[in-house]
């Protein structure tokens, strides 16, 4: 691999072991793999910061690089716990120690540790430009909707990614590997996140590694929040880093589908069999909204439904937010929340949390991503429905 | 005796037994980073430890905290002696850069069916090669 004078010395450790060790992990990244050279990235997304999945030794590792400084803008994934409101969520003193262990060494480093899988909603990316993010959602969503250039960085790799201001020049980052392999034509409307959502992992599915180009109908206004479902669901069914929308990717017009080998039609009963799949019908000690992370106006759909009905909650209802979309949550919003027992989370979701010590062991959801991640890291019981009837269930009426 | 020569992604030097998986390995979920003992369901090597071991299987999958997991196993000295792969994907080699587990792959022959479990293997990272016996 080609490498500047300056990544040389880095390499070499004039710079100190930190950056010796992250340059020294990119460089085997990129020779494996084929690139020729590092790219600079604007942007870097830090996955892998959950005390429950990374355990003492991430959290050692994070902190024995944390005497150096992060080159590029860089904000991280959700943690364990929302930061400010830990207390209430029977979250343990040890795994609440030992997060705030790692958040500290992060922000020591300079990255921005709102802790969000959107990082989207707290810088925008731009079309073409470089990135290294780590979350499978984010970054399908940074190469669908934006256009932007990012390949499924994993926890340390982001990190070293944060740490060089660099990736390797390789996978997305490059033009001819943007190209569909797979044509998918949906034929069921799509106006709402769960089914969004589960038709990203059928699309997932059948594309496996092949980059899908979809021709969809979406029957909602909020279309991108549908995408981030959709591209949360692909995410979770398959290692594909982008999907070209039609109507949606800024790449679509000019994308040449002479690369397609396989032409497919997904219909509404290949969605039907997870909705049976999770199907828990009983008691629930948490009713889950917010995987990915809510937008405003998701935020607010929510508060329309619920403020006709003006009841409190018969089950725990969470909604999980980025700081940035909840700093912008009107007040009387969140007052209306509380009134009815609705809980609004910062930094966190179910999936990293530590749900056996929170006992929690059923829950509703509109996301197959959570569905997913919940049975099978969890061996939590799920329910997979609509949004409004997860809220149904919760509020205990017929909406 | 068998020579195989592959290609060197960390480099090091181990022997030692070998313990083979046919199927692709998702570290976070499949292997406890306790104990090093394979916990997936239905895996056909479920309850064995990859602790001190020549750990093969065709590529890594999953999560990318697969490569915390990785580290997780070296610092709790439960973590194989050294891997080889058919392909080496981003999770199992920044896994082993990071936690100095000598990595090879994309070896001359198909190491799935030479290679049987508690075969006894020496990997030459520094030279490229293993040796089967």
């Amino acid at each position: 691999m080609y490498l500047t004078k300056e990544e040389e010395e880095i390499l070499s450790g004039e710079y100190g072991p930190e950056y010796q060790k992250a340059m020294k992990a990119l460089v085997k990244l990129g020779e494996a793999m084929g690139a020729k050279r590092l790219v600079s990235i604007s942007h870097a997304h830090i996955s892998g910061i959950s005390y429950r999945n990374i355990g003492d030794a991430g959290l050692e590792f994070i902190e024995e690089l944390s005497k150096v400084k992060v080159k590029v803008f860089s904000t991280c994934n959700p943690a364990g716990f929302d930061l400010e409101f830990w207390k209430f969520l029977s979250i343990p003193r040890d795994f609440f120690v030992k997060q705030l262990r790692i958040i500290n060494a992060l922000s020591k480093m300079g990255v921005k540790t709102a802790c969000t899988c959107t990082p989207y909603y707290i810088r925008e990316p731009s079309f073409g430009e470089h990135l290294a993010w780590g979350e499978s959602s984010a970054v399908l969503y940074a190469n669908t909707v934006y256009g932007a250039r990012t390949n499924r960085e994993g926890g340390p790799s982001s990190l070293f990614a944060a740490l060089i201001g660099k990736t390797p020049y390789m996978g997305m980052h490059l033009s001819e590997n943007r190209k569909p392999k797979i044509m998918i034509n949906v034929e069921v409307g799509v106006e709402e996140q769960a089914y969004a959502s589960t038709l990203g992992f059928v699309i997932g599915e059948v594309a496996k590694n092949r980059i899908p180009y979809i021709k969809i109908r979406f029957s909602s206004r909020n279309k991108l929040d549908l995408v981030k479902a959709l591209c949360a669901g692909v995410g979770t069914s398959s290692s594909l880093p982008m999907c070209i929308i039609e109507g949606v990717s800024p790449e679509a017009k000019s994308t040449d589908l002479s690369s397609v080998e396989e032409k497919i039609r997904i219909e509404k009963r290949d969605l039907e069999k997870y909705f049976t799949k999770y199907s828990c019908n009983e008691n629930f000690d948490a009713i889950f909204l917010g995987c990915p992370h809510l937008s405003l106006d998701e935020v607010v759909s929510v508060q329309k439904i619920v403020s006709k009905e003006k009841r409190k909650v018969k089950y725990p209802v969470f909604l999980a937010v980025s700081r940035q979309i909840y700093s912008r949550i009107p007040y009387s919003i969140l007052e209306e929340f509380k009134k009815y027992g609705i809980a609004v989370l910062r930094d966190t979701c179910l999936v990293v949390a530590p749900l056996n010590k929170m006992k929690i062991s059923s829950v509703a959801t509109n996301s197959i991503k959570h569905a997913y991640y919940l049975e099978n890291i969890h061996g939590v019981k799920v329910r997979l429905c609509k949004t409004s009837e997860c809220l149904k269930i919760a509020l205990g009426v017929n909406l | 005796m068998k020579i195989i020569k592959g290609r060197v992604l960390v480099e090091g030097y181990a022997e030692g037994e070998a313990i083979v998986s046919k199927e692709p390995i998702s570290f976070l979920g499949d292997v406890d980073p306790k104990t090093g003992v394979i916990v997936k369901k239905d895996h056909p090597l479920r309850g064995l430890s990859v602790k001190g071991k020549i750990f093969v299987f065709p590529y890594g999958k999953g999560s990318t905290v697969g490569s915390y997991v990785i580290y997780q196993l070296a610092k709790n000295n439960v973590a194989p002696k050294a891997i080889l792969n058919v392909k080496s994907e981003p999770i199992i080699i920044i896994g082993c850069v990071i936690s100095e587990i000598p990595l090879m792959d994309s070896f001359e022959e198909n190491i799935l069916e030479i290679i049987k479990n508690r075969d006894y293997v020496i990997v030459n990272c520094r030279e490229g090669y293993i040796i089967v016996k």
